[in-house]
């Protein structure tokens, strides 16, 4: 056989099974064009020149890594399932004469014909879109986009690299199935083994063991970074216990539901249960993957566009206004008097002066920080952070540099605190000394923008005795950070000017009679960047992977559908015999396969619920606290992602009952 | 008294393309009487199974009428054909047409659960038939477990659970060797001794001969019948065999 008759054999099979060869390379393309634009994004100098870009790159390598080890299983998974509808049309081939070598030679040809269509339109594809995808970073970071067209050479080296050599890999993989097995065995493949789905009772419990320790690790957690270091153990233990859920806990569930009988025989559910104990087995580890899919899908987008758009109130909560110089006495313990604040007030606008900058709604004050690790119920004892990331951060003032910033008249009792920033109870104790917490007020305080921890407050106590009391109370100098200057303020300056105050201003000028200062400028602008560049990053590729995953899972659907339409047709012929009427039948499809599509994603939601606790203490470390934001998040990703998931549903729901018609 | 009569069918195809037609039967007329056993015979191509699918009421004949107890059934609505079929007809096929999902007993059963039957209600009813076709300790198994011959009767079983005016067999020993064939015959000629009607399209001499008629197509009318009457088996079989030559040499038959 000459490879021109191969060819044209190989092509015309191509086209004749255009329905499992067409998603096949589309679903290919999308993937090579998804990972050519994430290389593009990882290795373009165009973003280079922007803030944060270095978290960019780090984002997008790490995002072209997913997409790679996901293209490998995903096409994997595809590919058995098209020569596994094919195997009869082979062992048809070689029972008809052809050798395996002839046979080997067209599959060779197709799978050319297939791998150069699928990279060509992939790094077509992926290079068109890519602009708009560099568009969309910069975007999301809050820049302009230069006009410029680029390709990234690395970036299709790495696609045709990688993804010649996996379709090489499942090329291989192709001929040594024709190569090691007989043509019946082929003949009789896709009708091979129909059996009822045993029972396995133990696995069954290890399945529902997993998801509960999953979800009870998830439900439980408290402490932001332990809940980093969990948070893979417990999607592994829930990813383990998805897969038996789906493939031994329903059968166990169908089998008892079979068993009562009154329940069993009755004509809307005697079909479906028993069609369903059977899809259950053919179908469990498609569903796994597809709920498992849709799981990752709904946890990533909801937590970058929560993290992208919470940011805003952590930046809002270090700087809330446009700059703020900040200065930490490290050995002081109380906080500055009115006298000092006001000298250190005067010294600062002399500096910004000397640098040209000038300054409106300028705020300053004083507080001492401390450091805080939580107890019980609104009891806290003071203790510096060993290591990472100290839970609690108190910024203690009394109520005079309250009233200084607010403007507003106080009277506390020694026994009553105001409290700002993260939520506290209404009964606050610090080592032992309980407060009673009297009013949530919205000041801004500035913070050092190296501190972010899981919750920040601001506690206002009656005078500076009371607040002293609790500090002596610590037992000196534990857990105290040190007595804080900050002065925020409003400017049209640039950052470098503002910047310049710090070298125009002598530290000893603020001297109240310590030597250890730090002194620090944030920015505000500087800081947004910063941030932007790593959650636009992540919001970037959380969505792009959520593209990537849904658009798997919707290519997995539609496979299922199309092979249970071939699967179902026969089936449909005898019930019409049998008596039942179409629209009995039709009803009886409606209900299982609405089960069978819905329940994964069911699942999903049922997941993410579970991983909600958890993930808002991982955005803990971000500073993010707004757990009402975070639902919404969810909330509103859910829902889109429904309404997606039901469309992809309705579409290829449509080719199923062309198939069984 | 007839039960099923069939008056004057005539069934054409058109294939997609336009123009061509096949005329599948031309003129077809019958009556099969309460408690006959009859078969029909023909060779391929010749309008049986047209003929069966329309008797089924899964296909619409061209013109002509089908008519079971009186009632012509061409006619009956989408709706209530379901139930009528459910109701008045048993099929036993030659592919078995077994649901994989459902153990025997289930697909026994699955007929009296769409008409909405309760559980111990279909008990009942499935003991005796069971025993009487020998399948009792097959029905908690799965048609991949069981042989050809088995699933066949389990096929005749679910038929007859309805108590049907009319058994419709397709081949039903196409797809069985000679023994399990015989006693599936046997079978039949039991249950049509019990009173049961049965109408059986085949082209096997062996399955035919045990039919109390056999009436013969070719190119979709029906062209001769030949009645048992007191004839054995074995001269039943020389007439068929007779006749079928005849039939294939296209002489005219003049016996």
């Amino acid at each position: 056989m000459d490879s021109r008759f191969a060819g044209k054999l190989a092509f015309n099979n191509i086209k004749m099974n255009s329905k499992f060869y067409l998603p096949y390379i589309l679903a290919s393309t999308g993937i090579i064009a998804m990972f050519y634009i994430v290389t593009y994004l990882a290795t373009n100098r165009g973003l280079q020149d922007m803030k944060g870009s270095e978290y960019i790159s780090f984002v997008m390598l790490l995002g072209s890594v997913v997409i790679g080890v996901f293209a490998v299983i995903f096409l994997f998974y595809i590919n058995s399932f098209l020569m596994k509808r094919r195997s009869r049309e082979i062992g048809l081939y070689n029972i008809l004469g052809m050798e395996k070598k002839h046979i080997g030679k067209i599959l060779f040809m197709e799978n050319l014909i297939t791998s150069i269509a699928s990279i060509a339109s992939g790094l077509v594809t992926g290079i068109l879109f890519s602009k708009l995808a560099f568009m969309l970073v910069r975007k999301v970071m809050g820049f302009d986009t230069p006009i410029v067209f680029t390709v990234s050479v690395q970036g299709i080296l790495a696609s045709i690299i990688l993804f010649g050599v996996l379709f090489l890999l499942i090329l291989l993989k192709n001929q040594m199935k024709i190569h090691l097995s007989q043509p019946i065995e082929l003949l009789n493949d896709t009708s091979a083994g129909e059996r009822e789905p045993k029972s396995k009772k133990v696995l069954a419990a290890i399945g529902a063991a997993c998801i509960g320790a999953g979800y009870y690790i998830a439900i439980t957690i408290q402490d932001p970074l332990e809940a980093l270091l969990w948070f893979f153990i417990a999607v592994l233990l829930v990813i383990a216990g998805t897969y038996l859920l789906f493939t031994v806990i329903s059968i166990e569930v169908l089998k008892a539901l079979k068993k009562n009988k009154t329940y069993y025989y009755k004509p809307q559910h005697f079909t479906a249960v028993s069609g369903m104990l059977y899809r259950m087995k053919q179908n469990a580890v498609g569903m796994a993957n597809i709920c498992i899919l849709s799981t990752m899908v709904l946890v990533m987008v909801s937590t970058t566009v929560c993290l992208q758009v919470g940011i805003r109130d952590v930046v809002q909560s270090i700087v809330p206004q446009d700059a703020v110089m900040t200065i930490c006495d490290n050995d002081g313990s109380s906080a500055l008097s009115d006298k000092e604040l006001d000298k250190c007030t005067q010294v600062f606008l002399k500096s910004a002066e000397k640098s040209g900058v000038y300054t409106e709604n300028l705020h300053s004050m004083s507080y001492v920080m401390t450091e805080a690790v939580k107890t019980g119920r609104g009891a806290y004892k003071f203790k510096l952070a060993s290591n990472g990331l100290p839970s609690h951060v108190f910024l203690m003032m009394p109520a005079r540099i309250y009233e200084r910033i607010t403007g507003e008249k106080v009277s506390l009792n020694d026994d009553q605190i105001i409290t700002a920033g993260a939520r506290l109870p209404g009964e606050v104790s610090f080592n032992g000394l309980t407060f009673q917490n009297v009013k949530d007020s919205n000041v801004k305080v500035p913070t050092d923008s190296g501190t972010i921890a899981a919750a920040t407050h601001v506690i206002v106590f009656a005078d500076d005795d009371v607040m002293n009391s609790v500090i002596k109370k610590a037992g000196g100098a534990k857990g105290i950070v040190g007595t804080y200057f900050t002065a925020a303020f409003d400017t049209d300056a640039d950052a470098g000017k503002i910047d310049s105050i710090m070298d125009n201003s002598e530290a000893s000028a603020y001297d109240a009679g310590h030597s250890n200062y730090s002194m620090s400028i944030t920015v505000r602008s500087e800081l947004e960047s910063g941030f932007y560049g790593l959650t636009g990053g992540f919001l970037f590729l959380g969505i792009f992977l959520g593209l990537v995953f849904t658009f798997a899972a919707g290519l997995i659907i539609y496979y299922k559908q199309i092979s249970e339409g071939y699967y179902d047709q026969g089936k449909y012929e005898i019930m019409q015999k049998v008596g039942m009427s179409m629209s009995e039948i039709k009803r009886s499809v409606r209900t299982q396969t609405l089960l069978v599509f819905f329940a994964p994603l069911a699942v999903a939601g049922i997941h993410m619920a579970a991983a909600f606790n958890m993930i808002q203490k991982m955005l803990l470390i971000f500073g993010i606290s707004n757990v009402s934001l975070f639902a919404e998040c969810s909330l509103i990703t859910f829902l889109a992602f429904a309404a997606i998931y039901a469309f992809i549903y309705a579409m290829t729901s449509r080719e199923y009952y062309k198939i069984v018609r | 008294m007839a039960i099923l009569e069939v008056r004057n069918l005539k069934k054409v195809y058109t294939t997609r393309l336009g123009g061509n037609k096949v005329q599948a039967l031309s003129n077809v007329t019958f009556s099969v009487e309460d408690g006959e056993f009859v078969a029909i015979m023909g060779e391929s191509g010749s309008g049986k199974t047209t003929l069966l699918n329309i008797l089924a009421s899964i296909d619409k004949p061209t013109s002509g009428e089908v008519l079971l107890d009186g009632k012509n059934c061409t006619q009956i609505n989408e709706k209530e054909i379901s139930a009528f079929r459910r109701d008045n007809l048993g099929f036993v096929f030659q592919d078995f047409n077994l649901l994989d999902t459902f153990s025997i007993r289930d697909s026994i059963f699955l007929p009296l659960v769409l008409s909405g039957k309760g559980p111990e209600y279909m008990e009942q009813k499935l003991a005796p038939i069971a025993a009487r076709l020998g399948i009792t300790e097959i029905l908690e198994k799965y048609p991949y477990e069981v042989s050809g011959g088995q699933k066949q009767r389990a096929a005749v079983a679910r038929a007859l659970i309805t108590e049907p005016r009319l058994i419709l067999a397709d081949e039903p020993t196409g797809a069985l060797d000679s023994n399990a064939a015989d006693s599936l015959m046997k079978l039949f000629c039991g249950i049509n001794d019990d009173g049961q009607t049965i109408l059986m399209v085949t082209h096997s001499l062996r399955a035919a001969s045990s039919a109390r008629r056999v009436l013969f197509i070719k190119d979709g009318e029906v062209f001769h019948q030949i009645y048992k009457a007191n004839m054995t088996s074995e001269e039943m079989f020389a007439k068929i065999s007779e006749t079928l030559t005849v039939l294939a040499t296209g002489g005219v038959y003049n016996g």
